[in-house]
């Protein structure tokens, strides 16, 4: 009942908080750029697709449709998002400590954990909000801009072209897939935050968390083969795979423990930390 | 020995059948002639190596002399050579030279070989082997060797539109380069996953279904300016 | 009944001994005071008491039962304000007490939020962003906080620190206020004997993280020496009154005419007569007793 007294609390203050609209705004302006981009450049990316084919086949039908637009709007930001998510939620514990208002908060009759589950619970809610706004605009506005049709896309293996039909459920499911990435970002963001005693450390540390194992995940060394499996930035694109067919079942559900695993260790750290934390602030 | 074996292909090659090169074509032409426009549904089924697609549906419309359009819901991938452009090619007689080839029976149809050699040095094809069957002026395959598509070979069968030599059927076997992802665009999160091996150029095949032919009664120029 | 124990409370930061051993009790209706020099270890005693601060040993009860066990309990009946009152400066003053009243524990209506506003006499700024808050207006409102449900007990820590005169004979009365009209427990923090004097009836002294005295405030300080700072409009006549008819005493110049003057037993009464008689000009008495001065005291004993 506290939890979700404090949860509304949480929610509150996210809504009335500037930095949390910086995200969605800097989202929107993204997404609209792009938007933009494609509508008065979009075939010469086209060209990028399909030049290995060019010269023998020709490719017929609407190709630079609003699904092909979302999925690279998708490919894009996913490495933005996250610091988008993070200027929120590394500010959840952090920011009441630089405030001075976690005094306020840890003397009501509200246990540390109540405190930290309500963040956290309002944090998955922006994670949830920002993963809805993606798609929506995305997927929507995209579609309302360049019609809809069958989505050609590239893999490393090559071309595959998803007709129509098979769309929904594979963006439902990848976006779905896209959020526990971003929240795990954003649970890791809010451990972050019980260590801090402003929003900075935080969110550059999310950031710095992120871009190192994005090249260690990227390096062809053989040394971090062992660790690369584990390192949640590895099915941060998980969700790419719900394109592929046929869609590889078990590594997407691989990543999907993965990522929730994430999930739980990062709570379990935040809880602890805050509830041994002595508040002398 | 040599001037008999030469004797005997020419008479083998002139006399035994009765006909020239340009008299076997101009059978094909004329039937070719006899449309003025046309307009079909195409079911596109591909199995073309690092490209994966599902059968497409898509409709084609053509009208004299060279107006060609396809229309597709979904993405549909058609060859680049073979589609219309060789029809308007075999028309122009002053833009080629033909030579009169083997006997060979394709699909129980007995056909001759014509060989045909563009003048235009610019032409996109280099050359192009067309296999006529004489009897009933249809063309039953064709090999085009071109600049920068390699060699591409298709297959016809004829059923309801035979008068007109159009097909219900073409089967294309296209050459295809190795592909080459482009880096950035490569997301994969398997990578440790063997990926299959491909050889420098592989083969792929297109087949295209006609249905629902419409033949001779008339295409607005309209269709084909559309995009 | 005391509504709060603390025994042999002990915390440490690392190799750092905070608190070392710390033990009162205040009794229900008291306005306690918990005295010490900076430094002593109140902030984080009071910081233990509300559970912000985990001890590293001791005990805290609050209404006979463990802190400890029943934390939730506890905080519901207790209300505070540590160190400033710091609120959701983005938020207006209403929201802020809607925050803070949502997880107080006690179903608070609009109407209470709004009646603890006029009661600190925010009314009409109740919709402004605290952000453009004086810092007497978030004293206010951080009192509205600590009051808005009603608690038992009420902890201030430090409460008139930062304030300007005007400010803090607010505070002084509010507190009176509360203990006479509401009957409520009050604990204040000060380093300042004077400010406790005058408002508590009861303290506890505490230095160096260890209690040095506990007890009724009247009957620990009688037994105090007494200092007085006396302002004259005739400085010779008040030495030469000095020296002639108070010998015993000393007479410190702190300023043109203020003279500090410390004194073993309570002559008040029959000094003052005679600095009037011999017409020295008295402009102000004064009593003064510095917390230094109490120490110093209380060790030697």
């Amino acid at each position: 009942m506290m939890l979700w007294k404090n949860t509304i609390n949480e929610l509150l203050k996210i809504a009335t908080k500037i930095r949390s609209y910086i995200g969605i705004g800097a989202l929107t302006l993204l997404i609209l750029i792009v938007l933009f981009a494609m509508k008065a450049d979009g075939k010469s990316y086209i060209g990028f697709v399909t030049a290995s084919f060019e010269q023998t086949l020709s490719f017929n039908g609407k190709i630079l449709n609003g699904n092909l637009i979302a999925f690279i709007i998708m490919q894009m930001l996913i490495v933005h998002v996250p610091l988008l998510i993070s200027l929120v939620t590394g500010d959840l514990l952090s920011g009441e400590e630089a405030s001075g208002t976690i005094r306020m908060l840890a003397t009501k009759p509200i246990s540390r954990s109540g405190i930290v589950l309500s963040k956290w619970i309002a944090a998955t809610i922006y994670t949830l909000i920002m993963t809805v706004w993606l798609g929506f605009l995305s997927l929507f506005v995209a579609k309302w801009m360049f019609g809809t049709g069958d989505l050609i896309v590239l893999n490393s293996n090559g071309l595959l072209i998803i007709p129509e039909a098979d769309l929904a459920w594979r963006f439902a499911l990848a976006l779905l897939i896209a959020f526990l990435a971003l929240w795990t970002v954003a649970t890791l963001s809010l451990a972050f935050s019980a260590f801090a005693k402003n929003s900075v450390g935080p969110i550059v540390s999310t950031m710095s968390v992120i871009i190192l194992f994005t090249i260690i995940g990227t390096l062809d060394v053989s040394v971090f083969d062992a660790i690369k499996p584990y390192m949640f930035t590895t099915h941060m694109a998980a969700w790419r795979s719900v394109f592929e067919d046929p869609y590889p079942l078990s590594a997407i559900w691989e990543s999907v423990i993965i990522l929730v695993a994430h999930i739980g260790v990062l709570l379990g750290i935040t809880l602890i930390r805050f509830n041994k934390k002595d508040i002398t602030s | 020995m040599k001037s008999v074996l030469l004797v005997v292909f020419i008479l083998t090659g002139v006399v035994g059948f009765g006909q020239t090169a340009e008299e076997i074509l101009k059978g094909v032409i004329d039937k070719i002639d006899l449309v003025e426009d046309y307009q079909a549904d195409v079911q596109i089924k591909a199995a073309i190596p690092f490209i994966k697609v599902p059968i497409a549906k898509a409709t084609i419309y053509f009208k004299q002399k060279d107006k060609f359009k396809v229309e597709s819901k979904g993405i549909a991938i058609l060859p680049k050579q073979g589609m219309s452009d060789l029809t308007g090619f075999l028309s122009n007689e002053k833009k080629y030279s033909a030579v009169l080839g083997e006997a060979k029976t394709i699909n129980e149809h007995k056909t001759r070989l014509i060989s045909i050699l563009p003048t235009d040095e610019n032409s996109e094809i280099i050359l192009a082997k067309v296999y006529i069957s004489t009897s009933e002026d249809l063309i039953y395959r064709t090999v085009l060797t071109t600049k920068s598509s390699g060699t591409v070979s298709i297959d016809y069968e004829y059923n309801l539109n035979k008068k007109y030599g159009l097909p219900n059927k073409m089967t294309f076997t296209v050459d295809i380069k190795k592909f080459k992802m482009p880096k950035s665009v490569a997301s994969d999160i398997r990578n440790n996953e063997k990926k299959k091996k491909y050889k420098e150029n592989e083969k792929g095949t297109i087949v295209l279904t006609f249905s629902n032919y419409l033949v001779n009664k008339g295409i607005s120029d309209e269709v084909f300016k559309k995009d | 009944m005391a509504l709060i124990e603390v025994s042999h409370l002990a915390k440490n930061f690392g190799s750092f001994h905070a608190v070392k051993d710390v033990s009162f009790h205040v009794n229900e209706g008291d306005v306690f005071g918990f005295l010490g020099p900076n430094g002593a270890g109140k902030s984080t005693t009071i910081r233990c008491l509300l559970s912000l601060i985990r001890p590293t040993d001791g005990e805290i009860k609050f209404f006979g039962k463990s802190l400890n066990q029943n934390r939730s309990e506890v905080l519901t009946r207790v209300g505070c304000i540590i160190e400033k009152p710091d609120f959701y400066k983005y938020l207006s003053a209403q929201r802020n007490l809607e925050i803070f009243a949502r997880i107080s524990g006690k179903d608070i209506t609009k109407r209470q939020i709004q009646e603890m506003i006029d009661f600190v006499g925010l009314n009409g700024r109740e919709g402004d962003k605290v952000s453009g808050f004086s810092h007497g207006m978030k004293q206010r409102l951080g009192i509205a906080q600590t009051l808005l449900h009603n608690p038992d007990v009420i902890i201030l820590d430090e409460p008139t620190t930062g304030l300007d005169p005007q400010g803090i004979i607010e505070v002084r009365n509010l507190i009176l206020r509360l203990r006479d009209e509401q009957k409520k427990t009050v604990l204040l923090s000060s380093h300042q004997l004077s400010e406790i004097e005058i408002i508590a009836n009861r303290m506890v002294i505490i230095n160096q993280g260890k209690t040095i005295v506990e007890g009724d405030v009247h009957e620990l300080l009688e037994k105090q020496s007494m200092n007085l700072e006396i302002s004259v409009a005739n400085p010779t006549v008040f030495e030469e009154t000095i020296q002639r008819d108070f010998p015993s005493l000393t007479a410190r110049l702190v300023y043109k005419g203020t003279y500090h003057i410390e004194m073993e037993e309570d002559i008040r009464q029959p000094l003052i007569q005679r600095l009037v008689e011999t017409g020295c000009g008295v402009k102000a008495v004064i009593p003064k007793r510095s917390l230094e001065d109490f120490f110093i005291k209380m060790t030697e004993k």
